[in-house]
């Protein structure tokens, strides 16, 4: 195997994205389709003032946030769910209501009582994200074996042990997939709720560069959450989700 | 001693009566082959008497603990071999005792202990799954369906070591489809057959109580076999 192998695929991306962006340029003229090269410079000029990390920074920040609102309502409602079916029928509505809402629902709520600002990307990945949360930790739940559960119970096997050997094992599987999900969409949620209502955040910016018209940084800002979407998938989720396959195989 | 003892057990589940009247008393030294086709309730009863199933109505009574084999061996997936038998351990048991005691019942169902229950033979499941019924040393043995899955070898291993454990004191109540040959050379006198007849099950307390002369006669016993029960592939 070349060295070159392992990123070819991302060289040929690149090098298609390239040719679609000069021919968008040849097509609709260099002031609303930029070169790659213009858009390159622009993205260097961002990201050496520091205002391309610190703005991804924001997006990614408030949508970790969100996760995490999302994991103590949903997350704690779905072990609930799981274990207690009184909980899981009660709930299971108003879940799926959450689930079928589309995020612009959130993004409008929650300007209207709260104005721009931070809670509004915050709130949206919270609300948006829920339900997934909720259903992977019922799922993990309910997925625990009964019959392990009455040998415990049997042998009398001590809450810490059953906990560490059994019952977390038998979970983490499941919410680690759900959460690699879930990483996955929040911080685009986060960044589309800050197009509409923060003055800051990538997602700002992208609204800043469209109402300007200033395609240059529009495009720069496309590619960045391009490549931070890329450096998550391969940072974050592929190993969370390798961890989630690691624990169903061996146990913690 | 008395180390089982039901009384007028019911359960139903639903509109399905499983037990209809079930009564039966074990005590040391003892073993006990509930014998009965497939869906009988044979495994409602076991649960019941090792607690983990609640009766409608009647009363069980246990001396001391009892271990129990489940049917569909209730294997940790995750865990190895050893980490299976040592999930169950009591808290006060020493770091040695413990490593003797998997050590010594891994060995004696030859299995290997880093080996992982969906990597094994449905065999060596059922043998990891006796040996945690057999690690605790309870005075009571309840197992569905022992001989499921295992060879004649180990037809006569775990029916050797049924007897051993009677031979200490203990009991076994036992649930299967068939008499067992090795179970019945081995356990001799020890071991009682119910045969039952009658779904939903009902085990009456005159045939539940051990019979007095000939009790555990194996001649008995010997009799209610059939032509090719007798193949290893009893349960």
């Amino acid at each position: 195997m070349t060295p070159l192998k392992p990123i070819l695929p991302y060289l040929v991306s690149l090098l298609l994205w390239g040719a679609a962006l000069e021919a968008a340029r040849l097509f609709f003229g260099p002031a609303l389709a930029p070169g790659p090269l213009e858009v390159l410079k622009t993205l260097g000029t961002l990201a050496y003032s520091g205002e391309l990390f610190r703005e991804l920074g924001l997006t990614v920040k408030r949508a970790l946030y969100g996760v995490l609102l999302a994991n103590l309502a949903g997350g704690v409602l779905g072990l609930l769910a799981g274990r207690f079916r009184l909980v899981l029928d009660h709930s299971a509505p108003l879940v799926a209501g959450l689930q079928s809402c589309p995020p612009v629902v959130w993004i409008a709520l929650v300007m209207v009582l709260s104005g721009t600002g931070s809670l509004v990307p915050v709130a949206t990945v919270a609300a948006a994200t829920l339900p997934f949360v909720f259903s992977n930790a019922a799922q993990g739940v309910m997925g625990l074996n009964r019959r392990i559960i009455l040998m415990s119970r049997l042998y009398k096997v001590p809450p810490l042990r059953r906990l560490l050997r059994f019952t977390l094992p038998g979970i983490l599987p499941f919410y680690l997939a759900g959460l690699s999900t879930v990483l996955s969409t929040a911080w685009k949620a986060s960044a589309v709720a800050e197009f509409m209502g923060s003055s800051d955040g990538a997602g700002a910016r992208i609204y800043w560069c469209y109402s300007r018209l200033d395609m240059e940084g529009l495009q720069a800002w496309a590619l960045s959450m391009i490549i931070l979407g890329l450096s998550l998938e391969a940072l974050l989720i592929t190993p969370l989700r390798k961890k989630a396959a690691e624990i169903s195989a061996r146990g913690l | 001693m008395e180390l089982i003892g039901a009384a007028g057990v019911k359960k139903s589940f639903g509109e399905r009566q499983v037990l209809a009247d079930c009564s039966i008393s074990v005590k040391a030294g003892e073993v006990v082959l509930l014998l009965g086709p497939s869906g009988y309730g044979k495994s409602t009863f076991l649960e019941i008497l090792a607690g983990i199933g609640q009766p409608d109505s009647g009363s069980v009574r246990v001396q001391g603990e009892a271990s129990f084999l489940f049917q569909d061996d209730a294997l940790i997936p995750w865990l190895t071999a050893a980490g299976n038998l040592s999930y169950v351990l009591p808290r006060g048991w020493s770091r040695k005792t413990r490593a003797d005691g998997i050590s010594r019942w891994l060995s004696l169902f030859s299995l290997d202990e880093d080996d992982k229950p969906p990597l094994m033979s449905g065999g060596m499941r059922r043998r990891l799954s006796l040996a945690r019924t057999f690690i605790l040393e309870r005075p009571v043995l309840i197992l569905d369906e022992p001989f499921a899955f295992l060879d004649r070898h180990w037809h006569s291993q775990v029916a050797s070591l049924l007897n051993g454990e009677a031979e200490k004191g203990r009991c076994a109540i036992l649930a299967g489809h068939s008499v067992n040959p090795e179970l019945l050379e081995e356990c001799g006198k020890r071991l009682r057959v119910l045969p039952l007849k009658e779904s939903p099950l009902s085990i009456p307390a005159d045939l539940g109580r051990e019979a007095d002369a000939s009790a555990g006669d194996a001649e008995r016993p010997r009799s209610l076999r059939k032509e090719g029960e007798d193949d290893g592939g009893s349960g």
